[in-house]
């Protein structure tokens, strides 16, 4: 029924050597840079010719999804987002969007334990923001 | 000018017009200081001491200042300017009328105006001022005995008369000296000092005026003084009238001493509260704390610390629903209270922190542990084919409640990323690391109930002192790519299969004898049978010899955006684990995971659909499911979601039955002027009403009102005993838009209910 | 400058008809005028004179153009369809089209009249069109600032 396994590299060649422009000290940005030398992509630092990939921390958003028997939250839905840009020279800026809901139960019996999961909800969702990246860079078409 | 303006009066403005009378701002950067200056009249007389004198119709122009008069004197060599008669003046910024006089000086560029009229560039502020005063390319502006309002002309609703008032173009607050608020012709309030937004940005987190009825409160108003103290410390002192319940005052204290340091102080402070006159915290005060800071010590970001600490009285369980404070939101009915810092490089990462809780509820059956504290090392570094990653901490537990054991704990996890085949069609990697935790508990003499035999099941005999626990984890992830072009509805679109297969093993431990200090379960969904852990937190390491298979499908359109996400997922147990989260958790023989499902679509950009399941396919029943389905287009939106947990599923939550919450909400623009908002969710299972929620807003050019009913169910722990009752809000607002907002709480405009507000739950990236 | 009244003024032209019965002398063809650093240029220039000496000046052109080097050393530079100079009540008047140059100030107008001892001027529109406009350049209003400042 037409599907075959896609070929080609994992970048376009325009992309074969990037900068990448963050906040170079945290764990998203080691991730990002990892995932990009897996793909084959030289990191250089930012000058004019260089196309340059910029990406931002996840910011997270907690909403109660829903309310229990006495009327206390029961559901939180956390949203993961952030947005990254790729800038080709003389081409115009590309913007890209990576959103990811999870959720997890109120459990305010166990303070400490909540938070990890909501910090171990962040860790995994900052892997998938990377493979999410490197997957819209490999349908970039120049 | 003027006479437009009366023109307007008989036929009310349209909606569409209301700005229609404000020119456009030009930038005022362009003003190139030395532009030539150009005077035009119809006779000039020249005199020997270098006064010129010009009649007629006078234009002098200099870059994008320029004003117009009948009579012009102009000193050509101190550039002084008199002007008198119809006088028009214009800097691309602020315009201002005149038929008394103008003084000023052509190279200062001070200018001053009598008994003028002014309106703003870019934005609807305008008035009427005895003496306006323009000063150096600052365009600061210095009314006297000044009104201010955005209204349009003709329609002033309310104005701002004040002895004094400044308007800064690139600030976005204007200040105001003993200033009374008129509503037509109407006084209603005095300010002896107000300071209020010019520009409409909102600033986050300032407070501005707001004049509720609310049941909950009563008359509800809020003040807020803007005290700017330097150029980086700033405060806003707010008293807040509750005609049932006192006087709150609110402080607000933020600062900027230098680069890279900056944070705010938040204090709230109600004396007695009139509405618990009856309980047992009559006389007690109630009040909250709130610091945070961030700071970054070096100017690469090497040093880096975070506070974030909020407290309210150890008995106000309350607070937060009654008060709601502006310092962020309730998550677990937990107060969180977190000193943290480190150095952070390129590869790796040495953080500490210090954290305890603060929980907001009445009957608590245990205290949070605290971190006290904890120190992590983690690193992550990639080398093309293969990664090393280390993540490894050293944390003491501590707790209040004597009758728990506490515990320091040191944790190493190394791992090694192997990418076998990295190819955009095939991966293949295999993930090998190991968890090592080494555990010194120490064990009260008895356990609380909530930690014993009838609660969690641990005994003082089984958990033991020294622990040293080491886990080996295997972990081969396999995903391959296919995709196809195809056409439908005349349109383009990519459609990707993804098989994903993934085999996990850690050998099984007894960790009976280990506490529980920060672990608990996760929800099962695509991700999490991916992960390798099955619990948050360390002090449990599931055991695994499973195999788990999923299959995502996407389809982008010709743009490249994601149009529709399909994900199913299972995992499969050759051994099912054995390790169960606390002894009293007997292990469950099941041999495979829920099946997940999640799917998401964006039919054309306006419609949404979302949809989660999770189906225990050994008894065929949906342990929790949920769908929504939304129609955003252009300020009209509407949301439809119904959510599903079977009980037997979720023993811990207090859940006496099924949840099946159906609801929805919406906000629609009847015409440009009106809109209505609602909300409305509903219990199915108690068939009872959740929250309740209709709202009308009417917009006018510079004011607006809406009113607000809520009905919710509400838990007054501490007014009555733990049943839920109904409560009613009604809300009435009015916004002055440009000087306040006169209304109804904290709460905008929006969508949403209070307990389930408005949220996107759409997975689709781009 | 006040030196260049007792200098002679030199008239050449292309031709030259002299009316001695109203005491007018027309000169054209490409007339250039000097007295001292006064420089008038025109394509018509009508003289009068009188028992006293030369009475006025009228040049017409397009347009005629008048130079002359000041007291305070500033050159100005006129033009205009006609310039009238009266020599007895020493007053230069431009007609249609004029325009004044003075150390970069420019003022334009319909009619400017300029007192030369009183230094003082004068400019009218003529109702509505071509209005009365100065310039103001900054550059040399410093330097002329600065120049007064010497002084």
């Amino acid at each position: 029924c037409g599907f075959q396994l896609r070929g080609g590299d994992n970048l376009p060649p325009e992309l074969q050597r990037l900068a990448l422009v963050g906040d170079d000290k945290t764990q998203f940005y080691r991730l990002v840079s990892a995932r990009l030398q897996r793909a084959g992509v030289q990191l250089v630092e930012p000058d004019a010719l260089t196309p340059i990939l910029t990406i931002a921390p996840l910011t997270q958003s907690n909403s109660v999804a829903s309310v229990n028997t006495s009327v206390e939250a029961l559901e939180y839905a956390t949203r993961f987002s952030t947005r990254f840009t790729i800038d080709i020279p003389e081409q115009p800026r590309q913007v890209f969007n990576v959103t990811f809901n999870r959720s997890f139960l109120d459990k305010s019996e166990q303070a400490l334990a909540s938070s990890r999961e909501q910090q171990q909800l962040r860790e995994q969702m900052e892997i998938e923001a990377a493979k999410q990246i490197i997957r819209q860079l490999n349908r970039l078409s120049f | 000018q003027t006479t437009a303006s009366t023109a307007a009066a008989e036929t009310p403005l349209n909606f569409s017009r209301c700005f229609s009378h404000v020119p456009l701002r030009v930038d005022s950067s362009q003003n190139d200081p030395n532009a030539p200056i150009t005077v035009t009249a119809e006779v000039l007389n020249a005199t020997r001491d270098g006064k010129i004198l010009y009649r007629g119709d006078v234009q002098v122009a200099q870059g994008a200042r320029q004003f117009n008069a009948d009579y012009v004197e102009l000193e050509q060599l101190s550039r002084d300017v008199l002007a008198e008669g119809d006088i028009h003046y214009t800097d691309g910024t602020i315009s201002v009328d005149s038929d008394q006089k103008l003084t000023g000086n052509l190279v200062t560029k001070r200018t001053e105006l009598g008994d003028a009229r002014y309106q703003l560039h870019g934005e609807p502020g305008r008035g009427q001022a005895r003496r306006v005063q323009l000063s150096d390319n600052t365009n600061q502006v210095d009314l006297n005995e000044a009104s201010y309002t955005t209204c349009p002309p003709g329609e002033e609703a309310w104005q701002l008369k004040a002895s004094s008032v400044r308007v800064e173009q690139d600030e976005v607050f204007g200040e105001a000296w003993n200033a009374v608020l008129w509503l037509g012709e109407v006084p209603v309030f005095y300010f002896p000092y107000l300071k209020f937004p010019v520009k409409d940005e909102r600033q986050s987190g300032l407070l501005y005026p707001s004049f509720d009825f609310g049941s909950d409160n009563g008359t509800d108003i809020r003040l807020p003084y803007y005290w700017n103290i330097a150029p980086n410390y700033d405060a806003t002192l707010t008293p807040r009238y509750m005609a049932k319940r006192g006087t709150m005052s609110q402080l607000e204290f933020r600062y900027l001493p230098e680069e890279g340091q900056s944070g705010t102080l938040y204090g709230e402070y109600l004396s007695s509260d009139e509405k618990l006159s009856e309980t047992e915290w009559q006389d007690q005060a109630r009040w909250l704390f709130n610091w945070r800071h961030n700071a970054r010590f070096d100017g690469e970001g090497h040093w880096r610390g975070n506070l974030d600490y909020t407290k309210v009285a150890g008995w106000d369980v309350d607070y937060f629903d009654d008060f709601s404070p502006p310092v962020g939101q309730l998550v677990d009915d937990q107060l969180m209270q977190s000193l943290s810092g480190g150095y952070y490089d390129r590869h790796w990462q040495l953080t500490t922190e210090i954290r305890d809780y603060q929980i907001l509820k009445l009957d608590q059956d245990t205290q949070p542990f605290q971190l006290a504290p904890s120190l992590n090392l983690t690193s992550y570094r990639g080398f093309g084919d293969f990664d090393l990653a280390l993540d490894s901490e050293l944390t003491q537990f501590k707790n209040d409640d004597e009758n728990v054991y506490q515990a320091t704990r040191f944790h190493a996890e190394p791992r090694l990323i192997y990418a076998v085949v990295d190819k955009p069609g095939a991966k293949l990697t295999a993930d090998v690391g190991a968890y090592y935790t080494h555990y010194e508990q120490d064990i009260p003499d008895t356990l609380s109930d909530y930690y014993g035999s009838d609660g969690l099941g641990f005994t003082t005999d089984t958990l033991d002192s020294s622990v040293d626990r080491l886990l080996p984890r295997l972990r081969l992830n396999g995903t391959l790519v296919f995709d196809r072009e195809a056409r439908w509805f005349e349109q383009d679109f990519t459609q990707t299969l993804e098989p994903q297969l993934q085999y996990l093993y850690v050998p099984y431990e007894d960790q009976d004898n280990i506490g529980l200090y920060d672990t608990t379960d996760m929800r099962q969904d695509y991700y999490s049978l991916f992960s390798d852990r099955r619990y948050a937190g360390l002090d449990r390491i599931s055991d695994a010899n499973q195999l788990t298979a999923g299959f995502t499908s996407r389809i982008y359109d010709d743009s490249s955006t994601e149009r529709l996400r399909l994900a199913l997922a299972q995992t499969y147990n050759f051994t099912s684990p054995r390790l169960s989260l606390f002894p009293s958790d007997e292990a469950s023989d099941i041999n495979r995971s829920f099946l997940t499902f999640e799917g998401d679509l964006n039919v054309d950009g306006n419609w949404f659909v979302h949809t989660e399941a999770q189906q225990d396919t050994r008894n065929h029943r949906l342990a929790a499911g949920n769908i929504t389905l939304e129609y955003n287009n252009e300020g009209k939106l509407a949301q439809l979601g119904f959510r599903h947990l079977n009980q037997t599923y979720y023993t811990d939550a207090s859940l006496d039955n099924d949840l099946n919450q159906l609801g929805g909400t919406f906000s629609w623009p009847l015409d440009p002027q009106w809109r209505l908002i609602g909300g409305h969710y509903r219990d199915i299972e108690l068939s009872r009403n959740i929250d309740t929620l209709i709202g009308l807003r009417y917009d006018s050019c510079c004011w607006a009102v809406s009113l607000v009913w809520e009905q919710s169910q509400e838990e007054d722990s501490l007014l009555s005993t733990t049943e839920v009752q109904q409560d009613t809000l009604i809300g009435l607002r009015f916004e002055l838009k440009g000087l306040s907002s006169l209304g109804t709480g904290s709460s905008e405009f929006s969508p949403g209910t209070s307990l389930l507000p408005y949220y996107r739950p759409f997975n689709l990236n781009n | 400058k006040d030196a260049d009244f007792n200098q002679p003024v030199t008239i050449d032209a292309g031709r030259q008809l002299v009316e001695l019965a109203d005491n007018k002398v027309t000169f054209s063809d490409r007339v250039v005028v000097k007295q001292g650093s006064m420089d008038v240029r025109a394509d018509k220039l009508v003289v009068i004179r009188s028992e006293q000496g030369l009475q006025s000046m009228t040049a017409h052109g397009a347009p005629a153009t008048y130079y002359q080097v000041l007291n305070n050393g500033q050159p100005v530079k006129a033009e205009a369809r006609e310039i009238h100079y009266d020599m007895k009540a020493r007053t230069i008047t431009l007609l249609k089209d004029a325009k004044l140059k003075q150390n970069d100030n420019i003022v334009t107008g319909y009619r400017i009249r300029y007192h030369i001892d009183r230094e003082q001027m004068e400019a009218e529109s003529q109702g509505g069109t071509d209005r009365v406009t100065t310039i103001f350049l900054p550059e040399q209003l410093q330097n002329m600032n600065d120049k007064k400042a010497q002084d």
